[in-house]
């Protein structure tokens, strides 16, 4: 599962490989914006069939979490 | 469940118009670099839109619609027996905007005339109540209008809304007509998230006052005042996704059609991102999705008769198709029709 979140975070922040680690609080990336937001938002209701509530989101801080709550 | 179903009802005419000017979003300024602009209009589509100058309502844009349909039908005004604008960019707090148009179009007396405040959803609405009305054998014909200047509502300084939206008005012309056969209609609304897209200031919860509209500088950079429109862009995001596919299947089940069935599904042009995700999302090929928000942007409840006079002007000619239509925003408002095009008049589009 994080190893799937990682490599899609990678494509929407147009990341290389190895850049991007479960424990980082994405929203400090510098490429993180409302558009890629969107992306993942997106992404996840492709993959997962799962649409994030904001303020859902707004409480999962790392990539971790993020695969956590996917998990659940 | 606000599900409508009409038989032999039809749209018989449509014409658009736009103002001349455009205004090229890749165009770096003072509050976006290159760089920005070229990263939005990738995500949103929306390369150009129009922008009508300080003397031009949405008003106007519709009476020039309406006036170029009318003439080119060659309709009798003393059938047309409702008028209906549907706005959010009204000429005057009262009186109703339509009922200058009935004049100023020279519509009899006898005609009705009224103003509905509807954004994003308010075509398909609009259609819905058309097609309503028509089922009395008192009503001859149904003229609606849609018309927005939304340019002048957002703030060209604000990061989330300040490349989105054009302006654009469209007269449509509804009647009874035996080729129309069978359509149908959901219509929704959720007031619950009535902040995600909304003009703060100039009613009467928060009038117009030295405060209202002092310009502000929020956190992510953006420059509006509360008279200008705010869009939580993410909120609205979740909730395009998640009701407008149910809608659309609710209606193809309530149709007993399927995707297959439906010749061309005509979105609220919106933004590309969005619209690529729902049809990706419930499987309707790319093929049958037009496009007009490169060249016009979100034009709001214009948007839907827009792409149609903008992308359908050439097929449309002795045709009949089926189409599903579906517009969603502001409110939260949501609706779609399932209807049939039985050989239409399209105007050409009109640039003023």
């Amino acid at each position: 599962m994080i190893d799937k979140i990682i490599s899609i975070l990678e494509e929407i922040l147009e990341r290389n490989h190895g850049t991007i680690n479960p424990e980082d609080e994405f929203r400090e990336y510098p490429e993180w914006d409302s558009l890629a937001y969107l992306s993942l938002i997106a992404k996840i209701d492709e993959d997962y069939h799962l649409i994030i509530p904001r303020e859902d989101f707004q409480k999962i801080r790392t990539i971790e979490d993020l695969a956590n709550y996917l998990e659940k | 469940m606000a599900i409508l179903k009409y038989s032999n009802i039809g749209i018989s005419g449509i014409s658009a118009a736009v103002p001349k000017e455009k205004y090229n979003n890749l165009v770096p300024n003072d509050f976006f670099t290159e760089e920005e602009l070229k990263s939005i209009v990738k995500k949103t589509g929306i390369k150009e839109r129009r922008v009508a100058s300080s003397n031009i309502c949405a008003s106007d844009l519709c009476y020039f619609a309406a006036k170029q349909l009318l003439k080119e039908m060659v309709i009798d005004i003393n059938t047309i027996d409702v008028l209906i604008f549907i706005s959010q960019t009204a000429d005057y707090r009262m009186p109703a905007t339509s009922i200058i148009l009935q004049d100023r179009l020279g519509l009899p007396k006898t005609c009705a005339a009224f103003d509905i405040n509807l954004g994003c959803s308010g075509y398909v609405y609009g259609l819905s109540l058309a097609f309503s009305l028509c089922t009395h054998n008192t009503i001859r014909k149904v003229l609606l209008l849609n018309g927005e200047t939304r340019t002048k509502v957002y703030s060209f300084k604000d990061k989330s809304t300040g490349l989105l939206f054009g302006d654009a008005g469209a007269a449509t012309l509804i009647e009874r007509n035996k080729e129309a056969g069978e359509s149908i209609f959901s219509l929704n609304s959720d007031g619950s998230g009535y902040q995600f897209i909304m003009i703060p200031a100039g009613g009467y919860r928060y009038p117009s006052s030295h405060e209202s509209v002092k310009e502000k500088v929020f956190d992510d950079g953006s420059i509006r005042s509360d008279e200008q429109g705010i869009m939580d862009g993410s909120s609205v995001f979740s909730f395009a996704i998640q009701e407008v596919p149910q809608d659309i299947i609710k209606v193809l089940n309530e149709s007993c059609k399927t995707i297959n069935d439906i010749d061309i599904f005509l979105f609220h042009q919106c933004n590309k991102f969005i619209i690529d995700h729902i049809a990706k999302k419930i499987g309707i090929p790319l093929d049958k999705v037009p496009y007009s928000l490169d060249k016009f942007g979100n034009t709001s409840s214009v948007s839907i008769p827009l792409n149609i006079v903008s992308e359908l002007y050439n097929i449309m000619y002795n045709n009949k198709i089926t189409i599903l239509m579906t517009g969603f925003g502001v409110g939260l408002s949501w609706a779609t029709g399932l209807l049939k095009l039985s050989n239409p008049y399209i105007s050409e589009l009109i640039e003023i």
